[in-house]
C-alpha cells in the first residue's frame, strides 16, 4: 500500500475513520470510527447538540483539507459542502494531534449523549463558554479543542 | 406577549391604554431562513428562549385567547426578546428576510458568532437572568460587526 502519512482521516458517506500506518505490514490499520447518523443523530435527541457536533467534525475535516492543500468540496448553497475528492473514500493526511482530537471528540459525543438525560441548557452553554470551546472552534486550534472538551467532561455535576 | 407552538408576539402598552403589537417571531418558520450551519444558532436561541420563558417572572394576562396564552412580562425581558429577534435576522443570509433597519451580519460564520457571544459572557448573563445586560451584548455585537 502507498504511504500517504502516519495518520489518515477517511470520509465516506457521513462516516469518519482514523487509520494509522503500520510499518510492519506496510498498511493502514483502522484506529477509530464515527458514524454521524448512528452515533450523533440517533444517540442525541436534542437537535441543537446533534447539529453542533456534526458541524464540529465537518469543519475540522474542511480545515484539515485546506491545510493539506486539498479541495474536498464544491460550495453548494453557500454552506453545504459536497465531498467529492478522488471518488470515495475521501482521505486527508493528518498529524497525531488530529488523531487524538478524534478520540476525544468520540468521548465528547458519548458524554453529551449521556448528559442529555439531565439536560441543563444554561449550564452546558456556560461550560462551553468557560472552556472557550467556541473560540477554539473559530480558530480551529486542535490542542485548545482537545483541552476544552476534556475540561467540559471533567466537571462531574454540570 | 403570548407564546405557543414556538411563536411569540410581543405587545407594548401605550399611553392610550391599549396594547400594540410591536414584534412577532416564529422560530419554526425562522429555521428556514438559515443555511444548515447557521440553523444551529437559531436552535440555540430558541432553546434559550424556551428555557427562560419557563422561569421568567410572568403573570397570566388573558388565558387561552384563540388557543394562545397571554402573559405580562418584565420590561427587560421584553427588550431582550426584541434584541434577540433583531440579532437573529441580522444573521440571515437572504436579504429578503432582513428588515431594512437590521444590520447585516450575514457574513459572520457560525463559530465566529458563538465566539463573540462567548467573549461577552452572554450565556452567563442569560443564565443569571441579566436580560438587560444580555440585550446590550447583542446590540454591541450588531453595532460593531455591522460597521
Amino acid at each position: 500500500m502507498k504511504y500517504l502519512g502516519s495518520y489518515l482521516l477517511l470520509y465516506n458517506a457521513d462516516s469518519y475513520r482514523i487509520a494509522k500506518w503500520d510499518k510492519k505490514s506496510k498498511a493502514y490499520i483502522l484506529e477509530s470510527e464515527l458514524d454521524v447518523e448512528s452515533e450523533i443523530w440517533e444517540a442525541i435527541d436534542n437537535s441543537l447538540l446533534s447539529n453542533f457536533l456534526e458541524r464540529i467534525i465537518k469543519s475540522l475535516v474542511e480545515h484539515l483539507a485546506s491545510e493539506n492543500g486539498i479541495t474536498i468540496g464544491t460550495l453548494n448553497d453557500e454552506e453545504e459542502v459536497v465531498f467529492t475528492y478522488n471518488r470515495f473514500p475521501m482521505y486527508v493526511s493528518i498529524q497525531k494531534k488530529h488523531a487524538q482530537f478524534f478520540d476525544v471528540f468520540l468521548d465528547f459525543v458519548k458524554f453529551l449523549g449521556d448528559y442529555e438525560d439531565d439536560f441543563d441548557l444554561f449550564e452546558l452553554f456556560k461550560r462551553f463558554q468557560d472552556a472557550e470551546l467556541f473560540t477554539a472552534l473559530q480558530e480551529m486550534n486542535v490542542e485548545a479543542l482537545i483541552q476544552s472538551m476534556k475540561s467540559i467532561m471533567a466537571v462531574e455535576n454540570l | 406577549m403570548d407564546s405557543g407552538c414556538s411563536r411569540f408576539y410581543l405587545y407594548e402598552l401605550k399611553d392610550d391604554g391599549t396594547y400594540y403589537l410591536i414584534d412577532a417571531m416564529s422560530f419554526r418558520d425562522a429555521r428556514d431562513w438559515y443555511t444548515d450551519s447557521k440553523r444551529i444558532i437559531m436552535y440555540m436561541f430558541e432553546n434559550l428562549f424556551q428555557a427562560t420563558f419557563e422561569t421568567v417572572d410572568k403573570k397570566p394576562f388573558l388565558v387561552r385567547y384563540n388557543t394562545v396564552l397571554f402573559y405580562t412580562i418584565p420590561d427587560e425581558y421584553g427588550e431582550w426578546i426584541l434584541s434577540m429577534k433583531k440579532f437573529l435576522v441580522s444573521l440571515v443570509d437572504r436579504k429578503q428576510f432582513r428588515p431594512s433597519d437590521a444590520p447585516d451580519l450575514s457574513k459572520l460564520k457560525l463559530f465566529k458568532v458563538m465566539q463573540l457571544l462567548e467573549k461577552k459572557k452572554y450565556f452567563t448573563l442569560v443564565r443569571d437572568k441579566k436580560y438587560y445586560e444580555a440585550s446590550e451584548v447583542l446590540k454591541e455585537i450588531m453595532s460593531v460587526e455591522a460597521i
